[in-house]
């Protein structure tokens, strides 16, 4: 083909080209180790090691589980949502990349948008959001930062919580404590969309800046 | 960068974007570092508040789920297959040797070459290498190297499936020695996870090259990509 352009010379000289600076991926330094340790293990599973699933399924599903029952909130659906997602992450291992991020990330991203999808697709939603929730999603919200808030060891996000501006603390609550959607919680706080975004935006990037210094 | 894709960070980060979107907004992040530095951080954040009301759920959903999975096929990466290919020894004719490849390459590859790759990339302590871009054109290529096995295992994406006619191969450089490590193609749409045939240790470099089918001795292609072993 291209037979032309080869040669022994050219070769040499090519073997001798500097390689050029390479960054060593040093990982997610600021991670929890179980965490570190997840990325190896849906590596693995993207290989077809159900044995790995196992290992996985044990190190996510607390906070996989937390996280759609927050949303869903029906015992038995929260249930039958995780199964889905857990499948999800089974069959869809080899998607994931772990140069784009941890597997706990990328693993809670599609908790969330199952747990999400499912809350939408019921024919209920908007009653259970506009007329049945708030109240409920109020009580069940105040009630839950309270317990984050008086735990005696409390977290490191929990205190970077409480630092940050009521706007941004109160959509980001909203968001992972009442499991709300952004447009709900806009709907419910009467903000622009946009301005729930931003909040949100801002606020986990300050939260992010304050774990990372605290660490 | 672009404002309306910018603004599905926090929707993509949590789960609200549609299947399409999503894919739409993984396709910006591959360009985007501003977008993938905040994705991540979020993600970071965004993890830490789960866990703070993770919860247990009952006993009978591990077993489920467990069932599940031993009756459900796997998809393949949305770019790119697995596709090891062995290198020929010299001795043997071409026509046996595709026949025996491809007898070995079902038996050895799923029990042998499919473990080790696994416990490379399973080990904690393996160091991952970002390669370096020469001649080729790629997504992204990686090796990842377990002092503990002495074996490494060479991640592609987005590099162009060969025709029949040609083959990627990869090479160990040990100061002036360079040793052929292994043939391999990438799938139709341009992954390929291979072990690195050879006996691999710090201070060498992989590098991978265009040759003819069949692979060469000494490499007459350029360097598409390398990367420095380093433990």
């Amino acid at each position: 083909m291209n037979a032309a352009r080869f040669g022994p010379a050219e070769t040499t000289f090519r073997w001798r080209l500097p390689f050029g600076p390479v960054t060593p991926d040093t990982g997610h330094s600021s991670r929890r180790p179980e965490h570190a340790r997840l990325d190896a293990v849906l590596t693995a599973v993207a290989l077809g090691d159900r044995e790995s699933f196992a290992d996985l399924y044990d190190l996510v599903i607390p906070a996989a589980f937390g996280l759609i029952r927050r949303l869903v909130r029906d015992p038995s659906q929260s249930e039958e949502v995780t199964q889905e997602v857990m499948l999800e992450i089974w069959r869809t291992a080899a998607r994931y990349d772990p140069a784009q991020g941890s597997a706990i990330g990328w693993i809670l991203t599609i908790a969330r948008r199952r747990a999400i999808d499912r809350v939408r697709s019921e024919q209920a939603s908007r009653d259970r959001v506009e007329k049945v929730a708030p109240t409920q999603i109020e009580r069940e919200h105040d009630h839950v930062s309270e317990e984050v808030l008086r735990s005696s060891d409390r977290s490191a996000v929990s205190l970077a919580l409480a630092g940050l501006g009521a706007l941004q603390r109160e959509a980001i609550e909203l968001a992972y404590f009442g499991g709300l959607t952004q447009s709900e919680i806009a709907r419910r706080l009467g903000v622009p969309l946009g301005t729930i975004k931003t909040r949100i935006r801002d606020g986990m990037l300050r939260l992010q800046e304050t774990l990372s210094t605290s660490r | 960068m672009n404002n309306d894709i910018h603004d599905h960070v926090t929707g993509y980060v949590l789960g609200e974007l549609s299947e399409g979107e999503s894919a739409a907004f993984e396709a910006h992040l591959e360009s985007c570092p501003e977008c993938r530095i905040e994705v991540e951080s979020m993600r970071e954040v965004a993890t830490e508040l789960a866990l703070e009301q993770a919860e247990e759920p009952p006993d009978h959903l591990r077993a489920k789920v467990l069932a599940a999975v031993a009756r459900t096929p796997q998809e393949g990466p949305r770019n790119g297959a697995i596709t090891p290919i062995r290198r020929r020894p010299r001795w043997i004719p071409a026509g046996i040797a595709a026949a025996v490849v491809v007898i070995a390459l079902v038996g050895w590859s799923m029990l042998g070459t499919g473990r080790l790759i696994n416990s490379v990339l399973n080990d904690p302590l393996a160091v991952t290498i970002e390669a370096t871009a020469g001649a080729g054109d790629f997504q992204a290529a990686r090796v990842v190297f377990s002092e503990s096995r002495s074996a490494a295992v060479l991640v592609v994406e987005g590099l162009e499936q060969l025709p029949s006619e040609r083959i990627y191969e990869l090479w160990l450089v040990d100061g002036d020695e360079v040793l052929p490590a292994g043939l391999f193609n990438t799938g139709t749409e341009g992954g390929a996870r291979i072990l690195i045939d050879g006996e691999i240790r710090p201070g060498m470099v992989v590098a991978v090259t265009e040759e003819p089918a069949g692979g060469v001795d000494v490499a007459t292609g350029e360097i598409l990509f390398s990367a420095p072993v380093d433990a």
